[in-house]
């Protein structure tokens, strides 16, 4: 701890020692973190008090580079805070002061980190002061001259021109003049130029632009020595000078046309000094910077000199230097930075590079382009420059791709060549995708993994774009890559593996091209598949997970050559026994279950069995088994005979059976967690079941041409089928049953009851109503999980027909008894929620069977709808304004809509009551249009509503939350209101009503 | 397309072809016509050290013909568990709301770091789901396991 800073009290330092004192141990390395913190507290206390200024002065005169360093912090802390308390005389003596201060500094050669912040300094001073230092840089360039003392800048005109002074000074001083001038233009540059003050810096910068050229121009042009034999203190200069090139001819393409004018012709000699091997890698940066982000700063004549450079003999001398064809021996930063800037040259100039590809340049270019590619290493872990070209090879495929083309002409020269061009580069990049062997992949940091993980995926994508240019070509090529290499003694995994990868890419780019499927006929007719099933090989795993996505992309063309489907699924049903291919092979073999269900009905037995031997060996794979159940499902929903249905279920039931009984033998063991997640797995995979039980999307529409009369009786109503319903529906009670309290194994519970809601036709899981509301009301009655059990409840009333009436009144009074349990919507926001959800569906749906129940419930049902709209709960009042949108709108027969009627007649003073809270301030902003809807509907259908509305938005006290809206506005809103009948701008006239009572600045005069 | 329109999302692909933030994926979708560039398919991956680690998510983001003085709609495909995605898959997130925090400079990089951010830290104060925020609010555990098994179910590969 420093002695005498103990707390944020603690008194200031006395004397300018003690605060010198206090500046070295802040950066002594060994001070302690809490310390730094303390002393920065009392440091900045002095640096903001009113003698900060007299602070920096005393300090700046020290010979201590620390305490140098803090006197400029400090003048910067006073600049940004008090600098309009000092008077223009002030000013002008500060002006001094920073000056003669930098040029002491300098000359006593104090290191950069001094000068370059007192530059910065005085380039915030200027951007105070302005008007005080207008021509800074010729006037700073003065005085390291000594032409001239003081601030007085009238004289400058007539002092030697800058040119003439700059050769005088030495490299370090050339070094300050150009640091000030970069840093100047950085900080201006980054003043809006919306702001007031924009266009006095415009105009400022406009003054310096001559100076600022000068100096660049001066120093790049006049070294003092030949370019490859530089002192360190000419590099720094030559570096300092092509970085404030970039940074002035950055800022002049913002429409600064003075500083475009004089900065432009400096472009060429900024491409000389990348021949100077110690510049080259600034110099290539400096290139790089202004082709991405200055695009239009070259001129064409630049791009043309660039090109020159680049494909001439300094650039395939460097080119040949930086990009090695073996491994070890290249420094990568000299490889990036040439790499950055043929690619950034590449980009900006692609039309150009394409429309002349046969020229030597072009040519000599892309053959660059190419190099890269195939640069030795694996990327990211290894290289970082063949990922820079995605973007350049992407580009150019939709520039061919877009170019118009008229019909039956042949394509130009160009056209074809650029596709030669493409397809090698995929051919390079796809062997750099390769997977690297074990030995290397251990060594890879996770960065390393992830990057080339992103790679492949960026390699991906440029696959699929390039595909409409390369077409079957590609494919074919990949195909038979992949062939080669399994048709060899002892092939290459890694490269079939990089060929599966990119067939699968492609699988939603291909085009309908006969040759195509011709080529995966050739490939999963190979032997590929037979040697890669071979449990005897581990090491094909990563090989082997690529083949299974490509069966499970390709479902589509096993549709058309069901004649390969049972090789493929024996295939993947064989990878099942490895776990790490499960997830992976679960999925394919749903995927192709689920898209060639007709074709593979036949195998539904050999299936089954391989799925029994799946399940024994790996009860607890839980989504493994939850997909193959759900491939199996497919193949029997495609069953004709309902017969058929029953029996290929029942072994599939007995295996889930099994796992009910493993959970019970569990339980009974008190292994509750393990016994739960048995019991969640066995309600899935009944659910993933029940789910490919349903008819497909595509599949025949069934019309219903019962009639009224009772339809004919399946073996689901009173047969084997209905047998199987039976023993479920039990087990699934009784199971659920075992776990009262956990809501995750009830929510499964009920969702296998929910598979058969929409069905249309009779099915296993399609149960009579009656199991359903039993199994509801008895979840009800061991559970508090209301959003699940009503959940559920609704979605069935949603799909119920007729025979299902009097199982549905069960279910209603049910769910509109528990409002009894209710305190209003807050006392348990969900369960209104869910309750008002469920009055919705009948509402809706059975508009009948929600006037006929009895007087007192639907009292309640209505009281809890209007009490939920003045909630703070957001749910039930979004789904009470649904309601009340629903009741306005609804239409029944004669009778149904008289008592609609009397029920609106009833209750509509005090929904117009609790809408116009809500829309006079009370709802929150997310809320509005929800509000607003049941709003509209009143104001279009029902006739009493200007009344009701008018009673609302007038009444004193507890009706209407805002005293910021005048009768006026009220009268003013009312009236557009009406005017509008409820159509679509009302949503935004109830918004500015609601911002106008929320207090926010509004007038409904206009 | 509107000429403001198509040159931003040009840009927006050129941009993140150039640099996008790993596990992450972004492209228009391709329809009969070509690509149609107002309609992206993204995909988020979980952030790392927490639940979502592992899960790569589906989205779909719609640019509107106003677009980029009207923010995407961003919709998880299928729609997601989760506090504040509407049971439509809708993602309701301040930067997407055009009254609230969208601005034309922000890009589609920062949406899907944005809706990657929500994913572990979810806003209760806009609640778009009920069944995710009552399950956020009442019963942590029970709301971590079914992120647990909903990363498991979409895994990146």
């Amino acid at each position: 701890m420093v002695p005498g800073i103990a707390d944020d009290d603690a008194p200031l330092p006395r004397s300018m020692r003690e605060v010198e004192d206090l500046i070295n141990t802040l950066y002594n390395t060994s001070t302690t973190p809490d310390d730094v913190h303390r002393i920065n507290r009392v440091l900045q206390k002095l640096q903001r008090s009113p003698d900060g200024w007299l602070l920096a002065t005393s300090l700046s005169s020290s010979a201590n580079e620390h305490v140098q360093f803090f006197a400029a912090s400090t003048w910067m802390v006073k600049l940004n805070t008090d600098w309009q308390g000092l008077s223009e005389h002030d000013a002008l003596v500060l002006l001094d002061t920073l000056i003669t201060w930098l040029i002491r500094v300098v000359g006593a050669g104090f290191k950069p980190f001094i000068w370059r912040k007192i530059c910065v300094t005085l380039v915030n001073y200027y951007i105070r002061f302005y008007n005080l230092w207008q021509n800074c840089i010729r006037h700073l360039i003065c005085r390291f001259a000594g032409v001239t003392t003081g601030v007085q800048q009238d004289g400058l005109g007539s002092l030697p021109p800058s040119d003439t002074l700059l050769p005088r000074f030495n490299n370090v001083s050339k070094t300050v003049i150009l640091g000030f001038t970069r840093t100047l233009i950085e900080e201006v540059g980054k003043i809006d130029s919306k702001n007031g003050k924009g266009f006095h810096y415009y105009e400022g910068m406009n003054i310096n632009t001559p100076d600022a050229a000068s100096v660049v121009m001066a120093v790049l042009m006049e070294h003092g020595s030949p370019m490859n034999q530089l002192t360190v203190e000419q590099v720094t200069l030559v570096e300092e000078a092509l970085r404030c090139y970039q940074s002035w001819a950055t800022y002049s393409t913002r429409e600064a046309h003075q500083a475009l004018q004089l900065f432009q012709p400096i472009t060429r000699i900024t491409f000389e000094w990348l021949e100077s091997p110690q510049v080259y890698r600034v110099a290539a940066e400096t290139v790089t910077e202004m082709l991405t982000n200055g695009f239009y700063f070259y001129t064409p004549e630049d791009n043309h000199f660039l090109a020159e450079r680049i494909t001439g003999t300094w650039g395939q001398a460097k080119f040949s230097n930086v990009v090695p064809k073996e491994h070890d021996d290249y420094d990568s930063e000299e490889t990036d930075a040439f790499a950055h800037m043929l690619v950034a040259f590449a980009e900006s100039n692609l039309k150009g590079l394409i429309l002349t590809v046969e020229s030597p340049t072009s040519q000599t270019i892309f053959e660059m382009l190419h190099g890269l590619l195939r640069l030795p290493g694996y990327p990211v872990a290894d290289e970082e420059v063949s990922n820079l070209e995605f973007e350049f090879w992407s580009s150019l495929t939709e520039f061919m791709t877009d170019h118009p083309f008229e019909e039956g002409v042949p394509k130009p020269h160009w056209w074809d060549i650029c596709r030669g061009h493409l397809l090698r580069a995929v051919q390079e990049y796809w062997v750099k995708i390769r997977i690297p062997p074990q030995d290397i992949l251990a060594e890879w940091l996770k960065d390393d993994k992830d990057g080339f993980q992103s790679y492949r995926k960026d390699f991906a994508d440029l696959l699929e774009t390039a595909y409409p240019v390369l077409q079957s070509e590609l494919f074919g090529e990949l195909v038979q890559h992949a062939l080669n290499q399994v048709n060899t003694a002892h092939p290459d995994w890694q490269e079939v593996e990089s060929c599966l990868f990119c067939i699968n890419a492609l699988a939603d780019t291909l085009t309908t091209e006969p040759t195509e499927y011709t080529y995966l006929s050739a490939l999963f007719q190979s032997p590929l598949f037979a040697i890669l099933a071979n449990p005897e090989s581990p090491e094909l795993s990563r090989t082997k997970l690529s083949a299974i996505s490509v069966i499970g992309s390709y479902s589509e063309y096993f549709e058309k050559h069901t004649e390969l489907l049972p090789g493929a699924l024996n295939f993947l049903f064989s990878s099942l026994t490895i776990p790490k291919l499960i997830n992976q092979a679960s999925k394919s073999i749903l995927s192709l279950c689920s898209s060639c269900r007709t074709k593979l009905v036949s195998e539904l037995p050999a299936f089954i069995q391989h799925y029994q031997i799946f399940a024994s060996r790996h009860p607890s794979e839980s989504l493994g088994r939850e997909r193959v159940l759900g491939a199996l499902g497919c193949l029997i929903q495609a069953l004709d005979r309902e017969e058929d249905k029953a029996s290929a279920l029942e072994p599939l039931l007995t295996s889930v059976s099994a796992d009910f009984v493993a959970c019970k033998q569990l339980l009974s063991a008190h292994y509750e967690e393990e016994a739960k997640e048995r019991a969640s797995l066995a309600l899935k995979c009944l659910v993933s079941l029940g789910k490919s039980l349903q008819a497909p999307d595509d599949g025949p529409i069934v019309i219903d041409e019962s009639n009224g009369t009772r339809k004919h009786r399946t073996i689901w109503d009173d047969g084997v089928g209905h047998q199987l319903q039976i023993l479920l529906a039990q087990a699934i009670e009784d199971i659920a049953a075992q776990f009262p309290k956990d809501r995750e194994i009830t929510k499964e519970a009920c969702d296998v009851f929910r598979c058969g809601f929409t069905e249309a036709l009779p099915g296993l899981l399609v149960f009579p109503p009656r199991f359903v509301v039993d199994f509801l009301l008895s979840c009800g009655s061991r559970s508090p999980f209301y959003d699940v059990t009503i959940g559920t409840a609704s979605a069935f009333i949603n799909c119920i027909s007729p025979e299902g009436y009097d199982e549905c009144r069960r279910l209603t009074a049910y769910v509109f008894g528990l409002i009894q349990s209710l305190d209003g919507p807050e006392s348990d926001p969900e369960l209104a929620h869910n309750i008002l959800e469920y009055a919705n569906r009948l509402l809706s749906k059975h508009i009948h069977l929600f006037l006929e129940v009895q007087e007192t419930v639907l009292a309640r049902v209505l009281s809890l709808a209007l009490a939920s709209l003045v909630s703070k709960e957001q749910f039930p009042k979004k789904t009470a304004c649904t309601f009340w949108t629903n009741l306005i709108t609804t239409g029944g027969e004669g009778n149904q809509q008289r008592m609609i009627e009397m029920i609106i007649q009833q209750t509509g003073e005090t929904l117009a009551k609790n809408l116009v809270i809500q829309i006079g301030g009370g709802a929150a902003r997310s809320e509005l249009d929800n509000v607003t809807e049941p709003l509209k509907k009143m104001v279009f259908k029902q006739l009493h509503a200007r009344k009701w509305l008018e009673t609302s938005l007038f009444s004193n006290g507890e009706g209407f939350p805002s005293q910021k809206v005048s009768a006026e506005d009220k009268n003013m809103f009312l009236k557009k209101l009406f005017l509008l009948r409820g159509g679509r701008g009302t949503n935004q006239l109830v918004k500015e009503f609601w911002l106008a009572c929320r207090g926010m600045e509004f007038s409904y005069a206009s | 397309m509107s000429a403001l329109c198509l040159n931003r999302l040009q840009e927006e692909r050129k941009q993140w072809r150039k640099d996008h933030p790993f596990g992450f994926y972004a492209k228009p979708a391709r329809g009969a016509d070509g690509l149609d560039l107002r309609q992206w398919s993204c995909g988020i991956p979980g952030k790392e050290k927490t639940l979502w680690e592992g899960g790569l998510f589906k989205l779909e983001m719609a640019f509107p013909e106003e677009y980029p003085t009207k923010p995407p709609k961003c919709k998880f495909v299928p729609p997601l568990f989760h506090p504040n995605v509407y049971p439509s898959g809708t993602v309701c997130l301040s930067i997407l709301n055009e009254d609230e925090g969208w601005k034309p400079a922000i890009t589609i990089k920062q949406i899907l770091l944005g809706i990657q951010d929500l994913l572990d830290d979810p806003n209760p104060e806009s609640p778009a789901q009920a069944e995710a925020y009552n399950l956020f609010k009442k019963d942590r555990a029970a709301y971590d396991k079914r992120i647990r098994a909903l990363v498991k179910e979409n895994q990146a590969t």
